[in-house]
């Protein structure tokens, strides 16, 4: 009895040794690993997928002189630039047409101006601010062309074919329902002679007063 | 030359700047027809008042301190629009106004929203006034004979605002011509 309790002893006694002693060689292996492994821990990324924030859209109507048509401008920022979309429609927004579509850079503005539409509702025109010059565009409201080559008439490219003495100063409004009224400057700087631009015939007439 | 009485001329042409141009045709309502002429002046009228900056090409609309209203016109060029203090003395939904001579002649049927206006020194037979204007869209500049012209649809908010005759208009300042 004594012998075997003195084996049992020595056995138990040695089993405790071993144990203890794996104990303390696996926690100083963890700790020693959690270590590394906090380090080294890679970042995954999220599940959940992040969605783009889109570009806001910014629309602004105007109303034509008599409230029946309006025209409405959509623009949008985008990564190169701005987009614009010109659309016209019913008084009530009905019968939205879009008329024209344009991505232009930051410094690039197209804007519709207040005196836009034309008295009889059949034309509207834009201005487009550029750092060298400024253009002035007339669109038809249906959205037809006016011609096979363009669907709308560059008043400065037209100018500066014709009268290259003088340069657009603005252009403010329309003086009946074909004709708009341009203002000028001269190569010096100076006022210039204000003009009519008749659609009709792609012309300019030199006007005796100064529509300011 | 101005006709101070309700005349709506649907199908006729108009001519301005020499050219012809197709008036809007107007569809009378029932109260269209009503006298509205030398009405007396209530407490309504008394708050209301109208203000045009002739340097600006602006008429802003004001009931009490409020401002109602406000927007580009088009004064004087061809003839100035005289400055003061005026009252309104007849609203007409719509007549015919013709003037002018050469090149700036002009016959304009369905004028609309007319509102006329006097003073001690400008007689109402003088024909000035505020109303829309048809024939052209050239708005914070000088474009008319006298009158001051407003886009249709704003000759026709301040038209149905004035709640009576004697409002009061304030003409000021030196038109860009």
């Amino acid at each position: 009895m004594f012998k075997f309790n003195r084996e049992l002893g020595t056995l138990l006694f040695t089993g405790l040794v071993v144990g203890v002693g794996f104990l303390v060689v696996t926690q100083r292996d963890y700790n020693n690993n959690r270590h590394v492994f906090s380090e080294s821990l890679p970042i995954f990324p999220s599940l959940t997928p992040t969605p783009e924030t889109p570009y806001p859209v910014e629309t602004t109507t105007t109303d034509a002189p008599d409230g029946n048509k309006k025209l409405i401008l959509k623009k949008e920022q985008t990564k190169t630039g701005v987009t614009y979309s010109f659309s016209t429609a019913d008084r009530s927004g009905a019968n939205e047409k879009m008329v024209f579509k344009k991505t232009a850079p930051l410094n690039q503005v197209l804007t519709v101006p207040y005196n836009t539409w034309s008295p009889n509702d059949t034309y509207f025109f834009l201005k487009e601010t550029t750092p060298t010059v400024n253009n002035y565009y007339v669109f038809y409201t249906s959205g037809k062309s006016f011609s096979e080559k363009s669907q709308f008439i560059n008043i400065q490219e037209l100018f500066a074919q014709k009268l290259p003495q003088y340069a657009i100063e603005n252009v403010t409004g329309w003086a009946d329902q074909t004709l708009l009224i341009v203002n000028t400057k001269t190569e010096q700087g100076r006022q210039g002679p204000s003009f009519w631009f008749d659609l009709t015939g792609n012309s300019f007439l030199q006007l005796g007063t100064r529509f300011n | 030359m101005e006709s101070f009485q309700l005349k709506v001329e649907n199908n006729v042409l108009g001519t301005f700047n020499n050219r012809p141009v197709a008036p809007p045709k107007i569809a009378l309502l029932p109260d269209d027809t009503k006298p509205n002429v030398l009405g007396a002046e209530t407490s309504a009228s008394e708050k209301q008042r109208i203000y045009i900056d002739l340097s600006k090409q602006m008429l802003y609309a004001y009931d009490g301190d409020n401002l109602f209203f406000k927007t580009y016109v088009s004064t004087g060029k061809w003839f100035p629009t005289p400055t003061g203090d005026f009252k309104i003395w007849t609203k007409i939904r719509a007549t015919r106004m013709s003037g002018g001579s050469g090149a700036d002649y002009y016959d304009l049927p369905n004028v609309p929203f007319v509102m006329f206006f006097d003073n001690n020194e400008v007689a109402a037979a003088s024909g000035f006034s505020l109303h829309g204007a048809y024939w052209h869209n050239n708005f914070g500049h000088p474009m008319s004979h006298g009158c001051v012209n407003m886009r249709t649809i704003d000759a026709e908010k301040i038209y149905n605002w004035v709640s009576s005759i004697g409002t009061k208009v304030t003409i000021f300042g030196q038109a860009p011509i």
